[in-house]
């Protein structure tokens, strides 16, 4: 099967996915990926969309959609989208951080990983406004990636919804507690912030606004690329399945009752694949309607990955609803980009506010 | 790549600028459903313009009027006709394409001096290549023909020829030997359909509308100098007139959709009451799916430009459509309730924007069965796409 991007940095990505990392160690036990973290970091992922003058690789955002979609085949559970779609968001004009080149270098490293929040006026609650500082109190429910981060953006959930916030997670006013999810290759947590000091990060509502669509957008696709990189390796590993497995003298995949399934899946495939080409180019050049083609990205192939990975047990019969498979590792890793943050609906009619 | 935002921008402006002087206004009115001449008419004048503009024959080789342009040029004409809302040229798209590019590939000089020009001029066209029991297995055809001195006498029946009762002419394919592979005996025949003992009967469809036939053949002469290519090799004849719209039509129609959705979108607002939270989600819905399906087709289009089409690219972009357009309709039935139930007048010739519901739901259901349907579509994009092991097939 022809790849969604053979970008350079897709083919080393998934070269050392595949010799680096085992897409079972999730599943084995281990839930602390801050080495792992580390060594991609090495590697120079978080450096790759930050730009040369502040230390980074100055590269465009469709090399690192090339890596989502490789972290997304390997079921990846390296926490990078957060504080990827934070650098977009941070480094915008307008945004107070955005030319402290300290905070990006330690981002690039690796020591410092920044989870996100959308948070509207009633979930949390910001006083004592002055002079750059704040003092917050919130309660977050399945904060993605948040295991393991040093940081916290808050970003508006609406326009007028208050200014960005950027709060450090290492101090005594903020309680954060990882949530086991069936999908354990994902770690989120819930975080109680109590009257805790936040730096206030935009200058204006207009920035705060800005750095909101920013980040969402960035995670709308890093979201959509995880969801079709699962699907392609989902469907070929499906393919392989049903070409070998025999049953009544003949390979299961030469039955018209499933191949004309999989030809559907390969259709919505192709279907959504263009669409998120089309919305990762416009997000790149902030051209045309890139938040609501990113936005239309994430609701197919989200919801997509879900009917392959639903798909992907079925083709497999017995096998396929045994633990030691990873049919169901895809099926709940899909599910839990469909439904997580923001559930099908609202997503739907956050769409329908810009057609 | 996007093609519409390259490239072909000059052209875009004249076709553009064209459309807005030539696109006939009533042309919606005087094509209504009850009035079969008045859309033979409307369409002949249309042709007529397009061909005196050159917009008719993009696809045509250069030295022909109106040919020569490239595929980046052609897909700008079609999208430019769309978002005009221009007539589609449907009582002429078998001569257009069918016919001429079978003709430029494999015809004779004297074929092509004699039917070309004639096209131009609005020479009407059919396929006759479906048989009642050849249909998804087109090769087990059995209309036979029988090579006697300077001429083939044909028998047999043909069916799901489009507007074959208006045709003067049709692309025939025939069997003129039974005796090995299926696909080995089979030869391509243009058929005057005045001959004597051509009989074209319209199949009255769901949609209430006649716009397909059977044609009924009885000891029908052809002459020799009709055969194009030679005798027991017209499979690969076929094959030409089978790829001849290279997909071009969905370019058309993906626009199309579009703008369909846009009055959608405006007649659910016009309704008098709130959206429904679900018909909101259902219009997301296709608005993304649309919005995938032309990004789809242009990638698709940008590759072919390139020479670097993929296998089954037509058979997905294919089945992609049918399923859009079948959920667009049902979305538009849903909205409308009870209104979309009544009776009422609507657009022959305009696609899926004849602004009646029920018909375009009915209509739907040429594209998931015609032209190869959905199901071999599958099984094709299974077996060449995906590499899975094939059916045992007779």
């Amino acid at each position: 099967m022809t790849g969604v991007s053979a970008s350079e940095f897709g083919d080393t990505a998934r070269r050392l996915l595949s010799e680096r990392f085992n897409r079972t160690t999730a599943w084995n036990g281990q839930t602390d990926f801050s080495e792992t973290y580390r060594a991609v970091a090495e590697l120079g992922w978080t450096q790759l969309t930050l730009p040369e003058s502040l230390g980074g690789m100055g590269q465009s955002f469709e090399a690192l959609a090339s890596i989502y979609l490789e972290m997304g085949r390997a079921l990846s559970p390296i926490p990078l989208m957060a504080s990827m779609a934070a650098v977009d968001a941070l480094t915008l004009p307008g945004m107070i951080e955005s030319s402290i080149s300290a905070l990006f270098e330690m981002i690039g490293s690796g020591d410092i990983r920044v989870a996100i929040a959308f948070v509207g006026r009633s979930d949390a609650v910001v006083d004592d406004v002055a002079s750059g500082e704040a003092v917050v109190s919130a309660s977050l429910k399945g904060v993605a990636d948040a295991h393991g981060a040093t940081h916290l953006l808050l970003l508006p959930q609406q326009p007028g919804d208050g200014p960005a916030l950027l709060v450090d997670l290492h101090q005594p006013a903020v309680a954060s507690t990882p949530v086991e999810m069936w999908d354990r290759s994902r770690r989120p947590s819930d975080i109680e912030l109590r009257r805790a000091p936040a730096r206030i990060v935009s200058s204006s509502d207009a920035a705060a606004e800005l750095a909101s669509k920013t980040a969402r957008a960035h995670l709308d696709l890093a979201v959509a690329c995880d969801s079709l990189g699962g699907t392609q390796q989902a469907l070929d590993e499906s393919v392989a399945y049903m070409t070998t497995r025999h049953q009544f003298n003949r390979p299961i995949g030469s039955f018209q009752a499933l191949k004309h399934r999989a030809a559907d899946l390969k259709v919505r495939f192709e279907l959504a694949s263009a669409l998120l080409q089309r919305a990762t180019a416009a997000y790149t050049d902030r051209i045309s309607d890139w938040g609501r083609l990113a936005a239309q990205a994430r609701l197919l192939a989200t919801r997509l990955y879900s009917q392959m990975g639903e798909e992907m047990v079925q083709f497999h019969g017995g096998i396929g609803v045994t633990w030691e498979h990873d049919c169901h590792r895809f099926l709940k890793r899909a599910k839990l980009n469909e439904l997580g943050g923001e559930s099908p609906f609202d997503l739907a009619d956050r769409i329908a506010t810009t057609i | 790549m996007d093609t519409s935002t390259r490239g072909s921008n000059t052209l875009r402006e004249e076709v553009r600028s064209w459309l807005v002087d030539n696109v006939p206004l009533d042309w919606r009115a005087r094509q209504d459903g009850a009035n079969v001449d008045g859309y033979v008419q409307a369409q002949r004048e249309w042709l007529a313009r397009l061909v005196q503009a050159g917009y008719a024959t993009p696809h045509w080789p250069t030295g022909w009027p109106g040919g020569g342009r490239s595929l980046e040029d052609q897909v700008a004409i079609f999208e430019e006709m769309a978002r005009a809302d221009a007539p589609r040229m449907s009582l002429f798209f078998v001569s257009l394409y069918h016919a001429a590019m079978t003709l430029v590939e494999w015809g004779t000089e004297a074929q092509k001096q004699r039917h070309l020009h004639q096209i131009l001029r609005g020479e009407v066209w059919c396929q006759g290549f479906s048989e009642p029991n050849a249909g998804s297995d087109l090769a087990s055809l059995r209309t036979r023909a029988e090579r006697r001195g300077d001429r083939y006498v044909v028998n047999g029946q043909k069916i799901w020829s489009t507007l074959a009762h208006f045709a003067d002419w049709c692309l025939l394919l025939v069997r003129t030997d039974g005796s090995g592979a299926k696909q080995a005996g089979i030869t391509f025949l243009l058929m005057d359909m005045k001959s004597k003992g051509v009989e074209a009967r319209p199949i009255r469809q769901i949609t209430g509308d006649e716009e397909f036939a059977e044609i009924f053949l009885t000891d029908v002469e052809i002459p020799v100098e009709n055969l194009v290519g030679k005798e027991n090799e017209g499979w690969r004849v076929a094959q030409t007139t089978l790829a001849s719209e290279r997909g071009l039509t969905l370019v058309e129609l993906s626009q199309r959709l579009l703008r369909a959705l846009d009055k959608l979108k405006v007649e659910s607002q016009q309704l008098g009451r709130p959206l429904d939270g679900q018909w909101r989600r259902g219009i997301v819905d296709l608005c993304s799916r649309v919005e995938g399906l032309r990004a789809m087709i242009s990638q698709a289009t940008a590759r072919r430009i390139a020479g670097e089409d993929r296998p089954g690219d037509a058979s997905i972009t294919k089945l992609a459509y049918t399923g859009i357009l079948r959920d667009f309709v049902n979305l538009g039935l849903a909205i409308n309730g009870e209104s979309a139930q009544r009776c009422t007048p609507y657009t022959l010739g305009a696609g899926y924007e004849t602004g009646n519901w029920m018909f375009d739901f009915m209509n739907s259901y040429q594209w998931s069965v015609a032209g190869g349907s959905n199901e071999i579509q599958r099984t094709l994009i299974a077996e060449r796409v995906l590499g899975m092991p094939r059916e045992k097939l007779s």
